[in-house]
């Protein structure tokens, strides 16, 4: 029953937000907006760019998560693995920091070309720098899934490779192959909604208005136009191409990142040929030099003592408290939110599978699990703020708007975390529970909980670490009371202190590392039988929805 | 539907209860909201300053809303309409004076405007200026021996000059970029913003991301102002970062601060009008919004701006020619740099 009225009070935010738009705009022109062609070229560069920046993701994580499955233990492996599954909550404007002092013209590629002697490589800034930047956010995505997914392979498929003498390549299409391809279309349709809406990266490094996706031109509608109806007209198409092509991909399964799991390498028949070893090693050093460099870049920034004096400053701390209370807030709100939505998504999965039919509305359920990931938070904002203006003054509720719309920009994640976990669980023991008789309360705290308590503290974390970095919802409701860390930077920047705009940089990301960490702590704590007994349903996912 | 209809109404009326109590119990003073972009709200901008200043006269509290970017301020408010808190807007500009008068929420200034000191004459009734500046390209004068000496030099200049500039749909030094260079080229603008863009590194979405990757050496030239220099020299003690002096003139940028029709304190709003033009109001600016004041201040400028380039022309274009052209300008440059 909650799933149901968490699933439509989204749908009705949405189209609030949609509505209340309009009724400012007075008339909707999609028909218009359709017909200039300037609107299809802009269609057209954001399928481009997302499409590219999804396949290199992807085609680069399956050697690099393969090496890390082929090679179970070496120094630094357990670092490299967390490290990797935190480019997805480093906020974006950082990140661009760090890309730029590593890849630009002047960073330290470009610098150590120069000291060899060779010509500066201008590769930064236009689709190529959108590209790199995707990757580097994506890329450890797509490898930490892949990953987990490798290290289900039991034991008894290797000791029959091990026993037919089967080559790296025969492992590679015979064992690994059929698991990564169950989990590349998930990875792919996700990492493509991220990219398809990305926003900051390609404002920043684009290169200028020939690289105009459709949230850009939304932002651009609804700043500088105040063309309200146009901005409606291109969320909507974005919603459309979006749901479109990612309704494609929910057919087929259900997509998700796992949780970390850093169990240790099995013992793989192709660990000692010479020759992937060195393949190995060549990759996993590549790897970890594109992933870890921006971060050491951003952090060197720092090295000055007139950036650290911002430490002493009261906005600093004021910054920090609004910024763990939003995020917080956010965080359980959205996990509520997820859980909620989760369950319905599974009710009715389970429901469709042993009626055969109604497979349409277990889509529908997701995809709106999704929708807040597709519309642009501009147009989310701007319009509920719009809307909630009808009622009372909406600046007075900005906290509160900050926090709900914070929730239902990260909820997406938190769906695809829980989805699969409830599906498992459910599919394990519901039969069992109803012939036990167990259910309401009991069956939730006995029977689910223990198999969610993980995937809830890492949806919690995720969640929490978005918001925590979000900059397009406080840039819209941000006061002189009201700014979070990535405001206050922004704030730092346009007066000029660079220097302690690096130092804010610096404390988001640990603010963002620090609460991660803390939550998945958390969620582990006292959980180890729990943990132990559930652990297979949790690491071998696939085969429940195949 | 309607169920849910209702819930939401009572949701927000509990919270607006809840809300006026709160306010009903803190503020007994009167509140003036000022609407301006954040860099002039924050700390570090002029704002806490001018906040304190008022304050010790009005018997009020001035609070800033901050929007993020100064060309979110217009937008802000038309999104808010006649239902906006908004006493003053703070941080429009000449770019966008036509759009502005024409959302209709604003009202005269009704400040004689015989106290303005400017190099520029102002008529407005509406548009109150409160600073400006000029627009300029800052190189650092480590690394470029030979900057540009006019605009034409630069757009003539090889193509391993590079340059940061910002978007002007997002930007005001953007916009500003985009009128000077009409302003010299009028008909030609097209193939110059042609010769620019291979000069062009990228087009960011603010001055903030620009200036710092140009910090950073990822340009040798810089979109900025003719005064950011003056930051350099005061803050960090160093000449090093200059602006390079364009023979043709340089394009002007003019802040103006106005009333809103809705103000809920039309008073206390007036009164901050009539506070724009002292001396207490544009001490702040110099060395707080690195802009010059629009009145000469009793202890005169800070000795870093003597040493700044003054334009030998100042380029400034009818408000009603931008607001008729603008949209079909920005097309052009969009056109330009995207072949």
């Amino acid at each position: 029953m909650f799933g149901i009225i968490a699933l439509l009070g989204i749908l009705l935010l949405v189209l609030c937000a949609l509505g209340g738009l309009l009724a400012e705009a007075g008339a909707l022109a999609l028909r218009a907006e359709l017909n200039k062609p300037i609107t299809w070229s802009i269609v057209r560069f954001t399928v481009w760019q997302a499409a590219c920046s999804t396949l290199l993701s992807v085609a680069l994580a399956v050697p690099l998560a393969r090496a890390l499955a082929r090679r179970g233990a070496f120094l630094g492996r357990h670092l490299l693995i967390r490290l990797s599954g935190l480019s997805l909550i480093i906020p974006s404007l950082v990140a661009v920091l760090g890309i730029v002092a590593v890849h630009g013209r002047n960073g330290w590629t470009n610098q150590l070309l120069v000291a060899a002697g060779m010509p500066r490589l201008d590769y930064l800034y236009g689709l190529g720098g959108i590209l790199l930047a995707h990757v580097f956010f994506n890329m450890p995505l797509a490898t930490r899934i892949f990953l987990n997914g490798l290290l289900t392979i039991p034991q008894h498929s290797w000791d029959l490779a091990r026993l037919f003498g089967m080559q790296p390549r025969h492992i590679f299409w015979h064992l690994e192959w059929p698991l990564l391809r169950g989990l590349i279309g998930g990875v792919a349709g996700l990492i493509f909604l991220l990219c398809f809406t990305s926003f900051a990266i390609v404002l920043t490094l684009g290169g200028g208005p020939q690289s105009t996706t459709l949230e850009v031109a939304i932002y651009q509608a609804i700043r500088f136009d105040f063309n309200l109806s146009k901005a409606v007209a291109l969320s909507l198409l974005q919603i459309g191409v979006c749901l479109l092509l990612t309704a494609a991909f929910l057919v087929g399964g259900m997509p998700f990142p796992l949780r970390p799991e850093d169990a240790p390498g099995t013992a793989r028949p192709d660990r000692r040929a010479g020759l992937p070893r060195i393949v190995d090693a060549v990759v996993i050093v590549c790897g970890a030099v594109f992933l870890i460099t921006p971060l050491a870049a951003v952090l060197l920034q720092t090295m000055t003592p007139r950036g650290w004096s911002i430490l002493t400053t009261p906005e600093l701390w004021a910054a920090l408290r609004w910024t763990l209370l939003i995020a917080l807030l956010a965080g359980l709100l959205s996990c509520a939110l997820a859980l909620s939505v989760s369950s319905v998504i599974v009710r009715w999965r389970r429901a469709a599978r042993e009626r055969g039919r109604g497979g349409g509305w277990v889509v529908a359920a997701e995809l709106v699990g999704l929708l807040t990931l597709l519309v642009p938070p501009i147009t989310l904002g701007a319009g509920l703020f719009l809307f909630v203006r009808r009622f009372t003054d909406a600046l007075s509720l900005a906290p509160l708007l900050v926090v709900a719309l914070n929730a239902l920009l990260t909820l997406a994640f938190g769906v695809r975390i829980l989805a699969p976990a409830l599906l498992a669980q459910r599919n394990r023991y519901d039969h069992l529970c109803a012939s036990l008789g167990i259910g309401g309360w009991h069956q939730w705290r006995y029977i689910l909980w223990p198999a969610l308590r993980h995937p809830l503290a890492y949806a919690l974390a995720i969640a929490t670490t978005l918001a925590a970095g979000d900059m397009g919802v406080i840039a819209l409701f941000g006061t002189a009371e009201l700014y979070t860390l990535p405001l206050l930077m922004y704030r730092l920047l346009g007066n000029y202190r660079l220097e302690q705009a690096a130092v804010v940089a610096v404390l988001l990301c640990a603010v963002c590392f620090a609460l991660f960490w803390l939550i998945e702590r958390i969620g582990r704590l006292g959980g180890a039988t729990t943990a132990a007994r559930t652990n297979p349903c949790n690491r071998n996912p696939t085969t429940e929805h195949a | 539907m309607r169920k849910c209809w209702l819930l939401s109404r009572r949701c927000f009326l509990s919270a607006a209860i809840s809300l006026s109590l709160a306010t009903a119990l803190a503020a007994e003073r009167a509140v003036l909201n000022v609407y301006t972009y954040d860099s002039f709200a924050s700390k570090w901008g002029p704002g806490p300053q001018i906040k304190l200043a008022f304050e010790r006269q009005c018997d009020c509290e001035v609070n800033y809303v901050a929007v993020h970017g100064s060309t979110g301020i217009l937008s802000r408010v038309q999104l808010e309409g006649t239902s906006s808190r908004a006493d003053v807007v703070l941080g429009l500009d000449n770019s966008l004076l036509v759009e502005a008068q024409n959302t209709g929420l604003l009202k005269p200034h009704k400040v004689a405007l015989t106290v303005l000191q400017t190099p520029f004459a102002w008529h407005d009734k509406t548009f109150l200026p409160f600073d400006y500046g000029y627009f300029a390209f800052i190189y650092d004068r480590t690394k470029l021996r030979a900057p540009p000496r006019s605009f034409q030099q630069l757009v003539d200049a090889d193509d391993d000059l590079k340059i940061l500039i910002q978007d002007p749909r997002s930007s005001t030094p953007g916009l500003g970029l985009l009128l000077w260079v009409k302003a010299l080229y009028r008909e030609q603008a097209a193939a110059v913003w042609r010769k620019l863009a291979r000069k062009i590194v990228t087009v960011t979405r603010g001055w903030s991301e620009a200036y710092g990757m140009f910090i950073n050496g990822e340009a040798d030239l810089v979109l900025s102002y003719t005064t950011s220099p003056a930051y350099h020299m005061i803050v960090q003690g160093t000449d090093q970062y200059q602006a390079a002096a364009f023979s043709e003139g340089h394009g002007m940028q003019i802040e103006v601060a106005a009333q809103l029709k809705n103000a809920p304190h039309p008073a206390l709003a007036q009164r901050f009008m009539n506070f724009i033009a002292t001396d207490d109001f544009q001490a702040a600016i110099p060395t707080g919004n690195w802009m010059y004041p629009i009145k000469d201040l009793a202890d005169g400028l800070p000795a870093a701006f003597d040493e700044l380039v003054t334009p030998s022309t100042r380029l400034l274009m009818d408000p009603q020619h931008i607001a008729e052209n603008k949209a079909a300008w920005v097309d052009e440059f969009s056109a330009a740099l995207s072949r």
